[in-house]
């Protein structure tokens, strides 16, 4: 049976589209933040210009260059995916030692937009800790577990949408903790490569709960 | 001289479980206003230190005698663990709240697992079973 329909794709391997789902809008975040900073720039790197003359000017119209070229990127990436959702089968928190098939999906903006496409995702565990030197705070981070997850497509076209086999370690990490200091985070990053559109990073912060699943 | 011990039922537990046990003083100085437990963590490594003290017992007290608590372990934890940047360590402490002096106390280092995680952590920590016939 050809897996054209998503939802019908979706029964046949038991992967609910209905449970909890978590959506990663940055793309659309990043953009708006942007746009603001180039606009800000232009104006900035003008004023500088009158003010102080050609080279401030000049320095300043290349940084915003820069930041344009990191706009146009990520206005791509927009113009051509929505945006990224994960979709658990029961509860979006996982607790350690736990299998579960997530599935991920991201539609193209156009018809045919996602052939093509491959992505890869991982499952990483971060600890980040705040510490004061002077009367400066500084943010430390260590990624203490990183797993390649297998992926399966079930179909593409204009929807990429996979099931990610997560397993969460029962011992080599600890679960989600969140203090005023010191912090323990888990999320699922999803790299995709399009030949239509600059590859993409999504990025889903998950719980994991203090329970083994085992 | 104040002699004060605690004696715990077991110095392991898992997150929403409980702690308990029996602090036991003999010669305080003075009549203590109360004897005061409490379960607490500490979380530190690289970065600034974070404490809490989710649960805490509190009773009136004499010179000598003891007093059996049950501290509750927080559903959320943290649990015990040693990463690379963070480390969680809980205690149960106990002291003799004296007026005008400095308070007598101890403290006995606890484990807290994750929620069903005990006898999986147990099981990791134990030696290896000796080989049949030795």
């Amino acid at each position: 049976m050809a897996e054209s329909d998503p939802e019908r794709a979706a029964a046949a391997h038991g992967v609910p589209l209905e449970g909890p789902s978590l959506t990663d809008t940055g793309d659309r975040r990043a953009g708006v933040w942007l746009a603001v900073v180039v606009v800000g720039g232009v104006v900035v790197a003008v004023a500088l210009f009158v003010a102080l003359g050609a080279v401030a000017g000049l320095i300043a119209l290349a940084v915003t260059a820069i930041v344009a070229a990191v706009a146009y990127r990520r206005a791509r990436v927009w113009a051509h995916w929505e945006n990224p959702q994960l979709f658990f089968p029961s509860s979006s928190s996982l607790r350690l030692g736990e299998e579960a098939i997530v599935r991920f999906r991201r539609q193209a903006r156009r018809s045919g937009g996602a052939e093509g496409s491959s992505l890869t995702a991982r499952l990483q565990c971060i600890e980040t800790v705040r510490y004061r030197s002077g009367t400066d705070i500084h943010t430390a981070t260590e990624t203490v577990w990183d797993a390649l997850l297998p992926v399966r497509p079930h179909h593409t076209g204009d929807l990429l949408d996979c099931d990610l086999h997560v397993t969460v370690p029962v011992f080599d990490a600890p679960p989600t903790m969140v203090l005023p200091h010191n912090r323990v985070s888990w999320r699922i990053v999803v790299h995709i490569e399009s030949p239509a559109a600059p590859d993409d990073d999504s990025t889903f912060a998950v719980v994991v709960g203090p329970e083994v699943a085992l | 001289m104040t002699r004060m011990w605690i004696t715990l039922d077991s110095p392991v537990a898992e997150v929403g479980g409980t702690i308990t046990g029996r602090v036991e003083w003999e010669g305080a100085e003075k009549d203590p206003r109360a004897v005061e437990v409490a379960l607490s963590y500490r979380c530190s490594g690289s970065g600034e230190a974070d404490t809490g003290r989710p649960s805490t017992s509190r009773a009136a007290a004499d010179r000598s005698g003891s007093y059996p608590f049950e501290l509750a372990v927080p559903d959320d934890g943290p649990i015990t663990f040693e990463g690379r940047l963070i480390s969680v360590a809980w205690k149960v402490s106990a002291k003799l709240d004296l007026a005008l002096a400095d308070d007598p106390g101890v403290a006995e280092d606890v484990v807290v697992f994750p929620r069903g995680g005990r006898t999986l952590w147990v099981r990791r920590t134990a030696p290896p079973p000796a080989p049949d016939g030795s």
